[in-house]
């Protein structure tokens, strides 16, 4: 059983608390425990004990907040406006480097991967492939256990 | 399917592991989903649907598969001191409702479940004795010791005994981990002041009734009450003096209501005087380890173990604020919880540091356990290790090799050590899981 | 730039760090502020004026917009060369 919240699929076993912290980008453990505390959730609740209000209340308490896209879009325009005036700060983003000090001799792999103007995926963003513009190579992606994997190479290759 | 079936039957003849021995015998399994109750017409002769073998054990119906010790006596009102007894089938089914039989026990080495009647029996029977005759205020003890030491054990003899008597009420909490951990859902019931734990007090409400079914019906409502959104179909119910406490607890009311029945139920309990009413707790330590529970409000903040209904009505039955005209409290602490601090300072037994944190020392818990007296269950003797030894022998637990390369005395010195100088969970485990 | 940022990682009491500069002189005159101090908090009173920041060897100008309040002077002045590799020793 697949309960859809907000276009996102959890499981009917789910914790409610984990899995909301964990489908949506930028939404932290403490957001999920105000929401799940003002609509009277017990901390052990699971996705298959919901009612259809209460998703409708989940939708709307997550509606007020900024997550997702959005969030990634505040994020994308920080890291342009450094560069645009010229910091030192987005620099380092343009040229693929880390940003607060790291050692670039060894290491500094996360950032050469990641770190762009228009940057690269997030720490827990579950939609990975949109993020980096490769979604083409999401649809082609293989299903299964070494999925993930698989589809990380792919991404290196 | 079918290869499985010969595999695991395969194995279970020329397998000598731990767990399959651990037993003693080969243990028929009958799958049962998490539900508990699917019909066991599926035979499935596989591990079953449990992740852990102790759970396996304890949710599958193998008792059947257990021995039947020859000459065993039944746990009635004769007390003797160091001997074993069984309980009867009447009582083990109520017992398994108060929760009494749990899955590290090895339960399942017996057909009929087996107790030792020990020094600290002698103590509960006065206990229950005096529970008949004086208010709950006078009987409050507490039961301390180590894992193993058989503190649930005494307080199943406990319900036994109440059981026996026939007049006595017993509220059981079974597992009070289950108020404070975040595992059943809650709501601020503005007319009690109090959260309220509705599908806690289903399961609750519906053992309370089974166990104390003939004591309910005798006993009468003192006044009339209406209790309304009972369910889809009716708007509202109402009580007279008419009815019984047995009608009250069995009816069938939506969640939102299910406080104030319990509050109803305890009122008339307190008002009454024709039966005694005894509270028992198991795993008491998980309400006073951390005075701050899973839960929080509708602000997020944090909501503390005595706002919860179930919680502080135990809280006020250990103070002595509310007593039963007849009756007595009986907890039980658990070796899992964190070491208690607020338990032991209110029992008496250490000062508390002053400094301590909130979620380590809660001064207003420990104030509410002041009188509570403190029961140390003592280790087994080297007499009970003795005939508790000859049980096991009789019960096929040991190992063979075991048995013909020891005397059946150089075995009980051994063994007595070997537990820890009589610790009865020890001890099982050096006899079972020695193979 | 939000006022916070200004105080971020700082204690709220101690406020932005200030260096005291001829701001004054600058807005007047339009000469440019030549400065060693790189750690100097970009104030909103800054805005408009030309600075010459040192990076260790020599000064680098730049000229402070609104976007810049709230970092520091010296974030604008890099101080490493990148690496290039170059093909002869003559070169």
């Amino acid at each position: 059983m697949v309960t859809t919240i907000m276009g996102k699929p959890f499981r009917a076993k789910e914790l409610v608390t984990i899995g909301l912290k964990s489908k949506f980008y930028g939404l932290s453990e403490h957001d999920v425990s105000k929401v799940c505390s003002k609509l009277g959730f017990y901390p052990k609740m699971r996705i298959h004990q919901l009612t259809e209000q209460q998703i409708l209340g989940i939708t709307k308490e997550l509606s007020d907040l900024t997550i997702g896209a959005d969030k990634k879009a505040i994020i994308r325009s920080n890291i342009a406006l450094k560069r645009t005036i010229g910091s030192y700060a987005g620099m380092r983003h343009a040229l693929g480097l880390p940003v607060r000090g790291q050692r670039t001799k060894t290491n500094a792999k996360t950032a050469r991967r990641l770190n762009r103007i228009e940057r690269r995926g997030y720490a827990t963003s579950t939609n990975q492939y949109n993020a980096i513009g490769l979604q083409e190579s999401f649809h082609h992606s293989e299903q299964g256990v070494f999925a993930g994997f698989k589809n990380f190479m792919r991404i290196l290759i | 399917m079918l290869r499985l079936s010969v595999v695991f039957r395969s194995s279970k003849l020329f397998s000598t592991s731990a767990l399959q021995l651990a037993a003693s015998r080969p243990v028929k399994a009958t799958a049962k989903g998490f539900k508990g109750n699917v019909s066991g017409k599926k035979n499935r002769k596989t591990a079953g649907s449990f992740r852990f073998f102790e759970d396996h054990i304890h949710y599958t119906k193998n008792r059947e598969e257990g021995t039947q010790l020859s000459n065993l006596e039944f746990f009635g009102n004769e007390l003797h001191s160091n001997k074993v007894v069984g309980f009867t089938e009447k009582q083990v089914q109520k017992l398994v409702q108060l929760g009494a039989f749990k899955k590290d026990q090895f339960n399942e080495l017996f057909k009929v479940p087996i107790t030792l009647l020990r020094n600290e029996t002698e103590i509960i029977h006065k206990f229950i004795t005096s529970t008949q005759s004086t208010p709950s205020s006078e009987n409050r003890i507490c039961l301390l010791g180590e894992r193993g030491i058989g503190k649930t054990t005494l307080l199943t003899q406990a319900q036994a005994l109440a059981l026996n008597n026939g007049n006595t009420i017993i509220i059981p909490i079974s597992y009070a981990l289950k108020l404070v951990d975040g595992t059943n859902d809650y709501f601020y019931d503005s007319k009690l002041g109090t959260y309220t734990q509705p599908m806690y007090l289903k399961k609750l409400l519906a053992k309370i009734e089974y166990v104390n079914k003939e004591s309910l019906q005798k006993l009468s409502l003192s006044q009339d009450y209406t209790i309304d959104g009972i369910s889809k179909d009716k708007a509202s119910v109402k009580f007279t003096p008419k009815h019984s406490l047995l009608d009250l607890v069995k009816a069938n009311v939506a969640g939102r209501q299910r406080g104030k029945v319990f509050q109803i139920l305890i009122n008339e309990l307190l008002k009454q005087n024709k039966s005694s009413v005894l509270l028992t707790v198991d795993n008491f330590s998980a309400l006073t380890s951390n005075p701050i529970t899973a839960y929080r409000n509708i602000e997020n903040k944090l909501i503390y173990t005595e706002e919860f209904q179930i919680s502080k009505f135990i809280f006020q039955l250990t103070s002595g604020e509310i007593s039963f005209n007849q009756g007595g409290v009986l907890l039980a602490t658990s070796s899992d919880d964190k070491p208690s601090i607020t338990l032991k300072h209110g029992l008496g037994l250490i000062e508390a540091d002053p400094y301590l944190k909130e979620s380590e020392f809660s001064r207003q818990l420990a104030s509410k356990l002041v009188g509570v007296k403190p029961i140390e269950v003592s280790k087994l003797s080297k007499e009970n290790v003795s005939i508790l030894i000859e049980k096991y022998i009789e019960a096929q637990a040991f190992n063979n090799f075991e048995l013909e390369a020891n005397s059946k005395e150089h075995l009980v010195n051994q063994k007595y050590v070997l537990s820890g100088n009589g610790n009865p969970l020890e001890l099982l485990k050096s006899i079972t899981l020695y193979h | 730039m939000r006022i916070t940022q200004i105080l971020s990682g700082r204690s709220v009491w101690k406020g932005p760090h200030i260096v005291p500069l001829p701001i004054g002189h600058a807005l007047k005159t339009g000469s440019p502020i030549r400065t060693n101090a790189r750690s100097c908090t970009i104030l909103p009173q800054f805005v408009g004026i030309k600075f010459q920041v040192h990076n260790g060897k020599e000064y680098v100008a730049f000229e402070v917009t609104e976007d810049m309040v709230g970092s520091k002077l010296g974030e604008f002045a890099p101080t490493r060369k990148r690496f290039s590799y170059t093909q002869t020793k003559n070169k």
